[in-house]
């Protein structure tokens, strides 16, 4: 069943004190400007998760918007994969045909899409070549939603120019900007507390949906929520894990998604499941795309919630286990360092024995995970919300407009 | 704004990354030398806007990394310790600053090119106000409203006010003075200090210090 349409008044109480004032003024400069989205996706990962919940927001205040998706064949997302990869630092060619495809896809996107509005914001590599097609009058934005620090530089030389036609491009963050032309503005990511994922559970459908996933709630439980991905460490969890149980009985549970159709998530979950072997105490959870209630429920019935990242994009899991007031233990890598300030919100850690301890410390302290949950909460509650990032949109379309 | 009401206004920045990062103590130096004046208005005010639940150890980013980056914790002290505030402009913090740091390397010469767990990268803000269309006329509607309006408010009558449109008193403090003849009251404003609390903190003590003043026990 899909999630009803969220409207400003539902955050009532939920965003910070004024921010829904804030964000009504900030529109008002803005009534009838038109806003188009373009991006690979209307369903499915990150960006068509949170598009598909600002829209309408930004519709409700005077935005005009419409959301355009590009789309092509094998070849164009082959392209478009080994783009994504090589920006991230892979080794491997974007070969002369792979390139071709993905200019020709973005030709016959162009000739099909309607591409006029005041502020068009194109989302990650694939469709930029469209800013090709800009109109007098019109601005640009390159929204990158992937870590640009170390891109495989043939991929980079052929990507930047077209990324310097935009107009500006935004980031998670600046260690993701790669130098530019254009300005380069910061964006954190957001969470929307009103989403499957994030809303309000009754204390009873947590406890049914944690029971039926197997996991038993008689003892702390220690929750990971993340791909099988070498560098989410779910290994290094479990090692943490072992050094605590040393000392104190407690469960952990390793939850993730989306490894079936990606053989290195496949090879990881196998190597996970293997290291856990038959400890009946460790819970290796594979779980459709579609499960956020069940994530939901775990993250609200986790004693402490673990991010144990060696590298990172944003890692909004940290954002949906601080805004279900949990105190969280994160690697200290990419936007974990942004979302936590340690030993007040999180306890941010560097190794295998660094998690145990801080596992440790938590479980042996009460007080201390209540008073880090409360400011964890509040900390999201001011800086990780789908109603901050509303704002974060609003002030960019005025500071282009002026 | 008339004598007698006070109008609220609210902000939210954009931030810009410039591409300019600094690799060392060393390079933190130099490039202070000619970064943006806007840049350190940033990583050294703009940066108390983001202070928003929790006062991070550091007020201003300059320190915050010498400390967790360089692990400098002495420097770190000294960096944090004066604000723009303490300065008639924000060249006359740059020269502060440089000389800071210019002497502790070259007291301490192994610290400007120690190697930093990451390095500094520099931004500057775009700030965007408003009136929000909250507007009080006593005390007792300020209360109110002290407890409704954003962190941002907060931060640009107690903050902004101060440190980029040059005013003597915060906001409020002058408000309260001018308009309402509270001496005290203001005294008490004008000495919470937003440079050592977050803005929840100092929008609680901007509370407690109008209650008590209601009261009759301010």
């Amino acid at each position: 069943m899909s999630e009803p349409r969220p409207r400003l008044a539902d955050y009532e109480g939920i965003a910070p004190p004024g921010s829904l004032v804030l964000i009504r003024r900030l529109a008002e400069s803005l009534e009838g400007h038109t806003f188009l989205h373009v991006n690979s996706t209307r369903e499915g990962g990150g960006v068509a998760e949170i598009l598909s919940r600002l829209l309408p927001l930004l519709d409700e205040v005077g935005i005009r918007t419409r959301w355009e998706v590009i789309d092509g064949e094998a070849e164009f997302y082959a392209a478009t994969k080994r783009i994504h990869n090589t920006l991230q630092g892979a080794d491997a060619p974007l070969t002369p045909q792979m390139k071709e495809a993905y200019l020709a896809a973005s030709e016959r996107a162009a000739t099909r899409l309607d591409l006029v509005a005041d502020t068009v914001m194109i989302h990650d590599p694939q469709p930029a070549p469209l800013v090709a097609r800009r109109e007098d009058g019109s601005r640009w934005i390159w929204r990158c939603h992937i870590d640009l620090s170390h891109p495989q530089r043939r991929t980079w030389t052929f990507l930047a120019p077209h990324v310097g036609r935009f107009d500006s491009a935004i980031f998670h963050l600046a260690e993701f900007s790669p130098r530019l032309p254009i300005p380069s503005y910061l964006i954190h990511p957001s969470i929307d507390p009103l989403s499957d994922k994030n809303r309000e559970l009754p204390p009873l459908e947590v406890e049914r949906r944690v029971a039926a996933l197997g996991v038993p709630l008689d003892r702390p439980l220690l929750l990971q929520v993340s791909r099988f991905d070498p560098f989410k460490d779910p290994m290094g969890v479990i090692r943490a894990f072992r050094l605590v149980r040393q000392h104190r009985d407690c469960v952990l549970v390793l939850a993730g998604g989306g490894a079936s159709d990606d053989p290195e998530g496949t090879e990881t979950l196998a190597r996970v499941r293997e290291e856990a072997g038959d400890d009946p105490d460790i819970h290796v959870l594979l779980l459709p795309s579609d499960a956020h209630l069940d994530i939901n429920a775990l993250q609200r019935a986790a004693t402490i919630v673990i991010q144990k990242s060696l590298r990172e994009g944003f890692g909004l899991t940290v954002a949906e286990a601080m805004w279900k007031g949990k105190a969280v233990i994160g690697g200290a890598a990419g936007g974990i360092t942004k979302q936590l300030v340690d030993n007040v919100t999180g306890h941010l850690v560097h190794s295998v024995e660094g998690c145990a301890y801080a596992i440790r410390r938590l479980l042996g302290n009460a007080a201390e995970r209540e008073r880090m949950g409360i400011l964890a909460r509040e900390s999201a509650r001011s800086q990780l919300l789908i109603t901050r990032h509303l704002i974060d949109y609003l002030q960019l379309l005025r500071l282009h407009a002026s | 704004m008339t004598s007698a009401s006070f109008d609220f206004w609210g902000c939210s920045e954009m931030r810009e990354s410039l591409g300019l990062r600094a690799d060392s103590v060393q390079q933190l130096l130099e490039r202070l030398e000619t970064v943006s004046a806007d840049s350190i208005y940033y990583h050294s005010v703009r940066c108390l806007l983001r202070h928003q639940v929790v006062a991070t150890p550091y007020p201003d980013d300059f320190a915050s990394w010498i400390d967790s980056e360089v692990r400098e914790p002495a420097l770190a002290e000294r960096v944090a310790f004066h604000s723009p505030f303490d300065f008639p402009d924000i060249e006359a913090f740059r020269e502060h600053l440089i000389g800071v740091l210019d002497e502790h390397v070259t007291r301490e010469p192994w610290v400007g090119g120690r190697v930093p767990h990451s390095p500094f990268r520099f931004l500057r803000g775009h700030l965007a106000s408003l009136p929000l269309n909250v507007t009080v006329h006593d005390l007792e509607e300020l209360r109110l409203a002290l407890a409704e309006v954003d962190d941002g408010s907060i931060y640009f009558h107690t903050v902004e006010a101060v440190g980029r449109l040059g005013k003597a008193r915060g906001d409020f403090a002058a408000w309260i003075e001018d308009a309402l003849g509270r001496s005290a009251l203001a005294r008490r404003v004008q000495e919470i200090d937003p440079y050592v609390a977050s803005l929840f903190e100092v929008r609680a003590a901007l509370v407690r210090a109008v209650d008590e003043e209601l009261r009759g026990d301010g």
